[in-house]
Formats: C-alpha cells, structure tokens, sequence
C-alpha cells in the first residue's frame, strides 16, 4: 500500500488520466447510492451505454444477486469512514444488467472521496476473466471425463487380464522388457505376475539373444500376421511357444504373444510341490515377502501389495520393509536382527503402514532362509486386525463398563486416573521392552525417552533385575 | 438412592486387574482418537491446505503431506474433511471479494486434482472386489466446479459401489447409458440455482427412459436452499450424505443389488 507522502501531490487532469487509464468503468455515487457521473474509461473494449446509468440508484442498474452484495460494501464503507478510517478501500464484483439479456460482469474498488463525500468506483471489465474461468472449468470437466473413461477402460482391461484363460503377454519392442501379462502367462513362465512384469526377456527365456528374438518376432508373419517363436522359460524351465502379432499403440511397437505351453521340462518332471508353493505364494490369504538380510525386499506376494494398497511389485521391490511398519527402522531391526540369530521369529506384533496412510494390524513370522552372512529372510505377514475382532468376546464392551462402574465411586478421580496413568506407562515399557527383546536403547527410541528417563521408569515399575538395580 | 449405596464399594488395589481392564479401554480411547474421523480440520493443516490451493505451491503441499502422515490423518479423512472445508473457506473469500473467480477456481480445481490423487486407491470394479452396487452419478450443465461430485464419488467407491460419472452429458448420451446398462439409482449432483432446470430435464429423461423403476436421489449444496425439494426437481429423495441415498436404494430397488 502507498503511505501519504511518498508520492508527490498530482495534479486534478493527471488524477483523471490515470484513473480513466486504470478502469473501464468509473461511477461517482452520492451517499444515496445514486450514480452522479459514469464513464467508461480508455478500454477498447465496447462497454455497451454506460452513460444511461447517470442518474440511477446503483441498484437498479444490477441483476438480483448483486444488489445486496452491493448495498453491504457501500454499508461496509461508510462505517469504516465513520470510524475515522479514509483511507481505505473495499473490493466488490457485480453484474450490471444491460437490458436486452446483456450483463457486464465490473470488479469494483470502492474509494471514498472525503472533499464530496461521494463514492468512487473503479471498475475493471470483468468478461475477458469471466470467459478464461469457463474456459478453465470446460478444461476441468473435460479433465474429469477422460479420466473417468480411462478410469473405465482400466477397470475393463484388468478384468481382462485377471480372468482370462489363454496366456497372454505384452512385449515392449524397444525396451525388450514384459509390459504385462496374465495370470494364466505366469503361471507357465513360473513366477508371479508382479515379478515377471518389467523383467527383459532376456532374462526370462533362453534359447535366443534379444536382438535376434526380436528381428524374428517383428518378421512379416503368416497369412494371419502371426509369428510363433519357442523358447525355453528360465524359470519353470518349461518349452514355450509364443504366438506373436507386433502392434503399435501410442507410437510404442508392442508384442502380443499368446503362449503354449508345448511340453514339460525334460529334465524337471512335474514338481507338485514346487507348484503348489508358488500356487500358495500367489493366491495365499497371508502376505509373503522375501528380503535380504538388510530387510530390502526382494519379492513380495499379492496380499502383501493388498495390505500395503501397493498398485505394483515395482512399487515395492527393492525398497526397504523399513518403510512399511509403523515404527520404521527400529521395527525392521528388531525383526530380522533377532530371526538373524535365532533363525526365526514368531508372531512379531506391529502395524503395516500403507502408500495411503493407512495402517494395519498385524503379526509377522521372520524365518532366516540359508547360512552365511548374507541369507535371504522369509516373512509372512497376517492380518492381525482380522484374528483381533474374531478373538475379542463379544461381550467385552459391557464388561469394560461393568469395571467401570467398580471403579467409579470406589476411589477419586484423582487417584483413579493416577492409577490409570501409572497402568497405561507399565504396559508401554513392557510392550516396547518386549518388542526390542529387551534391547533398552532400541526400546528408549521405540518410547521417545532417554536412556536414562527408561531406566527410572523400569526401576519404578520393577522391571528391572536384581543385578541391574 | 444412588447405584453404589445399595451395593458394597469395592476398594481397589493398585496393580488390580480391573485397573489394567480400564486402562486397555482408555488405550483403545487413546488409539481410536489417533484415527481423526469425524473431527473438525486441525486450523493450522487447514491454512496450509487452503494456501497450497490458492498459490499451486509444491513446497507448502509436499509440507502439508509430511505433517498428514505424521498426525496419522488418513486420506479418507483428508478428503471427506479437509477439502471441503478448504472448498468452503475459498468459496467465502470469492463470495466476500477477498479474491477473484480466476483464483477460486483455479484453487478449486488444484483441490480436484488432488482428490484425483487420493481416489485411484479407491476402486470398487475389479473382479475381487464385491461391488454390491451400481450407480449413475451425473452432474447436469451449467454447474461451475465437480468438486463435491467427485468427493462423494470416492466416498461411494470407497464402499465398494460401482459408480459411472457422467459430467454434462448430452439428453442422447444420457438416454444410451441408461438403455445399455443397469445402474441401482441415479445420483444427480447439484450446487447451482442455475442449474435447476437442467436437473430437471435430466430426471425427466431418466423417467423416460427407464419409466419410475429407478430411484434418483438429488444431492450437493442445492439440499441447502430452503425452497428446492426433491419434488421441485422431480426425484425422489435429496440428501448430501452418500450413505443415507445408499439406504435409500436398498429400500427402493433391492431387485438390482447383485452380490
């Protein structure tokens, strides 16, 4: 804001230039609201005949939802003016009815003028800003509605990929990588769909170098425009003979492969047990994640990503297990040091944090999988929030109350909620001592104490041993 | 008499187990609060919110999002409490002068964007999920913003209702949906006074179509106004609560529920 006395006195002709060059529209009203003087001002835009509004209430020259609005910024400004308050200015956009269905949309700055006692209001032509902002919420909606049919045909093409039968699978021809494929198409390549997802097929198949797969597979096909190539999956060391028809989408040369499992591995021989262990990593109620012995995950199965609201494997692998328990660090650490030394690890409670903020109750069993300083550790994750409701007894709100009630009347309040306070901090320390397996700096972190504060604390509740008090 | 003169007080010890009963209760108390739903906006996130709207600022959003994960407010909580709040507070300041359309719609529309964000979690059409429901949310022309359409769109996904949006369609548009599919109820989204006669001939073209045998439930601010009924607006039932027009349904159209 300009204070007085930082610009020089202007002359009354310059006053009227620069409010005339500021404004497309200038109205003097008197205290009666009625309009003295109108003017356009030096716009090159038409603003239809301003001067018929000489003489009129202000009002009148509004379309109905203006005309309060109006009256309450003018109200506004002569209390402000009474007050002592001269200076300043109050802002006001309306709508003037033209007549003939015409309405000029005018953001006002209403000043008043002390010498006349009169109001001044600049106003800009509101219309070029009106259009912008129609246009702004045509682009929204049209926003919206592309997103909501992508929304629709996504929904459609992984139901798609969900239930159909025939293995099917999408190639990138640039990247030579998977972009997707089914269920029924991981199943015969031998890992999950997540896993394969993004996999260079180099890696997947043997039997060609991806250069040469690919010259074969964007070769002019048969009369049906199809090409089929066999190669040996690495993973289920299965023959596989893929269907191909090269197509483009949004400029990017994909394959379509529709795959046949042609025969079983010659070596390998039907493997139950290997089958029926990645059937139950795959459709498994219990979450499965495998990490190397820095928690990092490796793999991790469907329910895991379900329980994390995680979209992808890709999403998940290679980040730290870390980043989904509630308590972080100290929570990996306290897992996989103890499975690291014990081998395992039974029901570790903790909460799963999801990529949305939620978070979830569950019980987690670390098993360390091979010997040596790096093993692989197996974690399988249940849904604890689940067991939790199925265990509570139905009755356990009314005996909540029933205590209640025992407590109420039985001693102060004071007391009470001393006590409570005093059972609530117990249960914490046992809790966070026993998560940590009685680490006491892990458990001080876990509790936001000091060292010290945790040891008072275990000493007052008699947790501690008798050699260390 | 009171409830403990006509019994004997029992003394507790410290330590007792009804003590530690009480205390697990005042622990799920403590855990439940931690779950902010139902409470009113914190000022502070809610100022952080509104800024983040009115500037597009990436810095004040990436703070504010840091500070939701640390309160545990989840995104539901951010979308059903947060972002109308914020709607209503801009809507205020345009209404007061304190900024212009150009403003209030461009926040506006950075708060759709980021209701956007929060819904692609949310999503009641795949073949695990077991939509109970279907239903045709339509916003008529004219309305200025979609916002509330698509808050109470990721609260009927977050359902588990199979909702199909259609934003100002065309009479011929509206007339094939419902032709081809078969929704539970028609969800009719409207703020605007202006509005008023497209919704109209909305609901008529929806009686035509399908004669009375689908309800159509009227919601978004027009509810507020004290002289527009249901019945102005030729539907069945107005009501801003998604799950009230839920019940609504099951009362009205339980031949179409599919499990």
């Amino acid at each position: 804001m300009l204070n007085a006395g930082t610009l020089p006195t202007f002359e009354s002709d310059l006053v009227l230039g620069l409010v005339g060059a500021m404004s497309d529209i200038v109205l003097i009203l008197d205290v009666d609201r009625k309009i003295v003087a109108a003017a356009p001002g030096e716009t090159r835009r038409s603003m239809g005949d301003i001067g018929q509004f000489t003489g009129k209430d202000i009002e009148s020259t509004l379309d109905q939802a203006s005309r309060p609005k109006l009256k309450g910024r003018l109200d506004t400004m002569l209390e402000r003016v009474s007050a002592g308050d001269k200076s300043t200015h109050v802002w006001c956009e309306v709508t003037h009815d033209l007549g003939n269905g015409t309405q000029l949309p005018v953001r006002y700055s209403i000043h008043w003028i002390n010498n006349d006692s009169r109001f001044l209001l600049l106003g800009r032509d509101q219309r070029p800003i009106v259009e912008l902002q129609r246009q702004l919420v045509s682009a929204q909606v049209a926003l919206e509605r592309d997103y909501e049919m992508q929304r629709e045909m996504d929904s459609r093409y992984r139901m798609l990929m969900e239930v159909t039968v025939d293995p099917v699978m999408f190639i990138s021809a640039h990247t030579n990588r998977i972009v997707d494929l089914n269920a029924a198409a991981a199943e015969i390549l031998g890992g999950a769909r997540g896993d394969l997802s993004g996999t260079s097929i180099e890696q997947e198949f043997d039997g060609y170098a991806a250069s040469e797969f690919m010259e074969r597979a964007l070769e002019a096909g048969g009369s049906d425009g199809i090409v089929r190539i066999e190669v040996l999956a690495r993973r289920s060391q299965k023959r596989v003979a893929l269907n191909i028809r090269v197509f483009r989408a949004a400029g990017e040369r994909l394959l379509l492969c529709r795959l046949e499992d042609t025969a079983r591995s010659p070596a390998g021989g039907p493997d139950p047990l290997g089958d029926n262990l990645r059937a139950l990593y795959a459709k498994g109620i219990d979450a499965v994640v495998f990490t190397d012995h820095e928690g990092t995950i490796i793999s991790a199965s469907e329910s895991f990503l379900n329980l994390t609201d995680s979209a992808t494997l890709a999403a998940v692998k290679g980040r730290s297990m870390s980043d989904f328990l509630t308590r972080g660090s100290i929570d990996a650490k306290v897992l996989l040091e103890n499975a690291m030394r014990a081998g395992h690890l039974r029901l570790y409670p903790t909460r799963l944090k999801t990529d949305f903020d939620g978070e979830i109750a569950v019980e987690i069993s670390a098993t360390r999988i091979g010997e040596g300083p790096t093993p692989v550790m197996g974690l399988v994750i249940r849904d604890a929030s689940r067991s939790e409701a199925l265990r509570t007894p139905v009755a356990g709100a009314e005996t909540n109350m029933v205590n209640v009630m025992d407590l109420v009347g039985s001693a102060s309040l004071r007391d009470i909620v001393a006590e409570t306070t005093n059972v609530v901090e117990k249960l914490c320390i046992e809790t966070a001592v026993e998560l940590t397996r009685n680490n006491r700096v892990a458990a001080a972190e876990m509790l936001g104490l000091s060292r010290q504060s945790l040891y008072v604390k275990l000493r007052k509740y008699g947790l501690l041993n008798r050699d260390e008090d | 008499m009171t409830r403990f003169a006509q019994k004997e007080i029992t003394r507790f010890a410290p330590g007792e187990k009804g003590i530690s009963q009480f205390a697990l209760q005042v622990v799920s108390i403590l855990v439940g609060d931690g779950t902010h739903i139902g409470k009113p906006p914190r000022a502070d996130l809610l100022e952080q919110l509104i800024t983040a709207a009115l500037t597009g600022d990436a810095d004040v959003l990436a703070n504010l999002s840091v500070e939701f994960r640390k309160l545990r407010i989840p995104a539901d909580v951010a979308v059903d409490t947060y972002i109308p709040a914020a709607v209503e507070r801009i809507g205020n300041a345009w209404h007061n002068d304190e900024i212009d359309i150009l403003d209030a719609t461009l926040a506006t529309c950075r708060l759709q964007n980021l209701v956007r964000e929060f819904g692609r979690a949310w999503n009641a059409d795949s073949s695990a999920s077991n939509s109970k429901r279907s239903v045709l949310m339509v916003v008529p022309d004219g309305e200025q913003h979609t916002l509330g359409t698509m808050i109470a769109t990721t609260q009927l996904r977050r359902l588990g209702v199979s909702v199909c949006v259609q934003l100002a369609p065309s009479r011929a548009a509206l007339g094939d949906m419902l032709e081809n599919r078969r929704y539970d109820g028609v969800f009719l989204s409207v703020a605007n006074l202006h509005s008023l006669e497209a919704a109209e001939n909305i609901v008529k073209t929806v009686r035509l179509k399908r004669r009375s045998s689908i309800p159509v439930v009227v919601g978004g601010a027009i509810v507020s106004f004290n002289n527009v009924a249901h019945s102005t607006i030729g539907a069945d039932m107005t009501t801003r609560n998604v799950r009230e027009a839920l019940e609504f349904l099951g009362q009205r159209a339980p031949r179409y529920a599919t499990a």
